[in-house]
């Protein structure tokens, strides 16, 4: 953690979680991300936001090691994610949980199975006691009376709550939500804010969360930064960047999603 | 058209050329068992990403999907004992020329399968730390399977008819029976009528039997 090399970085907290340093990622000859340098403090959470397609999603995925970087450092935890071998890399995603937008429950696997299926295969949790965690955690998410039902019989919100119940199965110190409510319909969207609200205070969680969601975002984050074109454009604490944001950029893009 | 029909020698030698299904049965059942294992193998070697495994599975699937079946059969049975001097039994050349064979039709079907499935499941299962082939054994595999299925059948349904060529190295199944006793009695229709109807009732079975598993998915996609 002592070494600062890059250029532009912003101030590193010594305690910093994650620690990104001018990170580029292009897919073929598309580039997608443009110099991303950040640090996430263990317990904060920060919100991303910023326009479709400018690497929002890429940039959660580089940080739990699914994609390689072609520049760049990203630490977790202290360990480097892009020259971690399969061992590093597994014990960074063990401490790393992930909420997708689309979900991406286990078809085949009722709800607790999705759930149990982690600490049992990976970690060898006893089945019994995998499942008694398991019935806790959908308890606490609001689901115990959906333990043996398949996600194609679940709700838009329903599924995503079960999603969060699965990664916190691990006992994750870091979770990285990629707009866990985009796909839902405005109803459900509370009922999974609320879940992800509780876990911050009950674990007191290093989170990263892609939203849009203004009012969710003012109440649990500490940090808020607009991403577009692959690069930062504005980080802010969280208040300053919705209510009085400095860049005329941010103001556009927080006025077009209020509107939407 | 000036046959006369005497489907009465079917009452007396109908059970002998039925009783050839049990032999086209334990010549058929193994090879499908291997051609189902071999063919996950392949399928999962072919995803690998040591470039050695990949080039094995592609070497053997183009080679065995391209051979036809009667020459590997022959080769097997004829060839390969002057070669090595190791020499097996009709049945059991029968089952590792059809087996070859299905495998590379079978790995086909379970990569379709296989790359049906979304990405976003991988990435879901590596987040939560599964392994490369931990993904492959709890979560592609399972839900390729069911999705693979009825084109299995399909595979599985070629091996059994492929059966019906080790008549030439002579497995004493339905047509080899059917010839035996056509050249004794000169009644091909019947006995080759017979013999259609038999293969087409083990087929039928053995596709409801398959049926029937396809019920056993309990969940369906999302
Ligand atoms: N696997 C891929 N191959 C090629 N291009 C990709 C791939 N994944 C993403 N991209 C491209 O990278 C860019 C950023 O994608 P990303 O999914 O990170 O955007 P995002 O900010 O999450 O957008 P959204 O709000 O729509 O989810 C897009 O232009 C997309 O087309
Ligand atoms: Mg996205």
């Amino acid at each position: 953690m002592a070494t600062d090399l890059m250029t532009g970085a912003p101030a590193a907290s010594a305690q910093a979680f994650i620690r990104i340093r001018d990170v580029h990622k292009s897919y073929g000859a598309v580039s997608v991300l443009n110099g991303i340098s950040l640090d996430v403090a263990q317990g904060e959470v920060l919100v991303l936001c910023g326009p479709s397609g400018c690497g929002k999603s890429t940039l959660l995925r580089c940080i739990n090691g699914l994609e390689t970087i072609n520049r760049g450092d990203i630490c977790v935890g202290g360990r480097n994610v892009e020259t971690a071998n399969p061992d590093t890399l597994q014990r960074i995603r063990l401490s790393t949980g992930f909420v997708f937008q689309n979900f991406n429950l286990f078809p085949h696997m009722t709800a607790l199975e999705n759930i149990t299926i982690a600490p049992m295969k990976i970690l060898g949790t006893p089945p019994r006691i995998a499942t008694e965690q398991g019935r806790k955690l959908l308890e606490q998410v609001g689901m115990a009376e959906k333990a043996n039902v398949y996600p194609f019989q679940l709700s838009g919100g329903q599924r995503q709550r079960v999603a969060i119940a699965r990664a916190l199965a691990m006992n994750p110190t870091l979770m990285l939500f990629d707009e866990p409510t985009s796909a839902l319909d405005p109803e459900m969207r509370e009922e999974v804010l609320q879940v992800i609200r509780k876990v911050h205070q009950e674990h007191n969680m290093t989170m990263v969360v892609v939203t849009h969601e203004i009012g969710f975002a003012k109440s649990v984050a500490s940090r808020a930064m607009l991403l577009d074109a692959g690069q930062i454009v504005e980080e802010a604490p969280a208040r300053a960047f919705f209510e009085n944001p400095a860049e005329e950029r941010t103001r556009r893009f927080l006025r077009a999603i209020i509107n939407d | 058209m000036n046959y006369t029909f005497q489907f009465g020698v079917l009452t007396e030698y109908g059970p002998y050329l039925a009783g050839g299904l049990w032999h086209a049965w334990w010549t058929s059942f193994p090879s499908i068992i291997i051609t189902t294992i071999l063919g996950v193998v392949l399928a999962a070697m072919s995803m690998s990403r040591r470039w050695l495994l990949r080039g094995a599975s592609v070497v053997f699937v183009d080679l065995f999907r391209t051979l036809p079946v009667v020459v590997l059969l022959i080769w097997i049975h004829y060839v390969m004992p002057i070669l090595t001097g190791v020499s097996f039994s009709p049945t059991v050349s029968s089952i590792i020329a059809l087996s070859l064979n299905g495998a590379a039709l079978a790995c086909e079907a379970f990569r379709g399968g296989l790359e049906a499935i979304p990405a976003t499941q991988t990435q879901a299962a590596q987040s939560l730390g599964f392994s490369r082939w931990k993904v492959m054994r709890y979560i592609t595999l399972p839900q390729a399977f069911f999705a693979t299925l009825p084109s299995l059948t399909n595979v599985h349904i070629t091996v059994i008819k492929n059966v019906t060529v080790t008549v030439l190295i002579a497995v004493p199944e339905v047509m080899f029976r059917a010839q035996e006793l056509t050249v004794q009695f000169f009644r091909p229709l019947e006995f080759y009528t017979g013999a259609a109807v038999l293969y087409v009732a083990l087929i039928w079975g053995y596709a409801l039997l398959m049926r029937m598993l396809e019920r056993l998915q309990k969940w369906q996609p999302i």
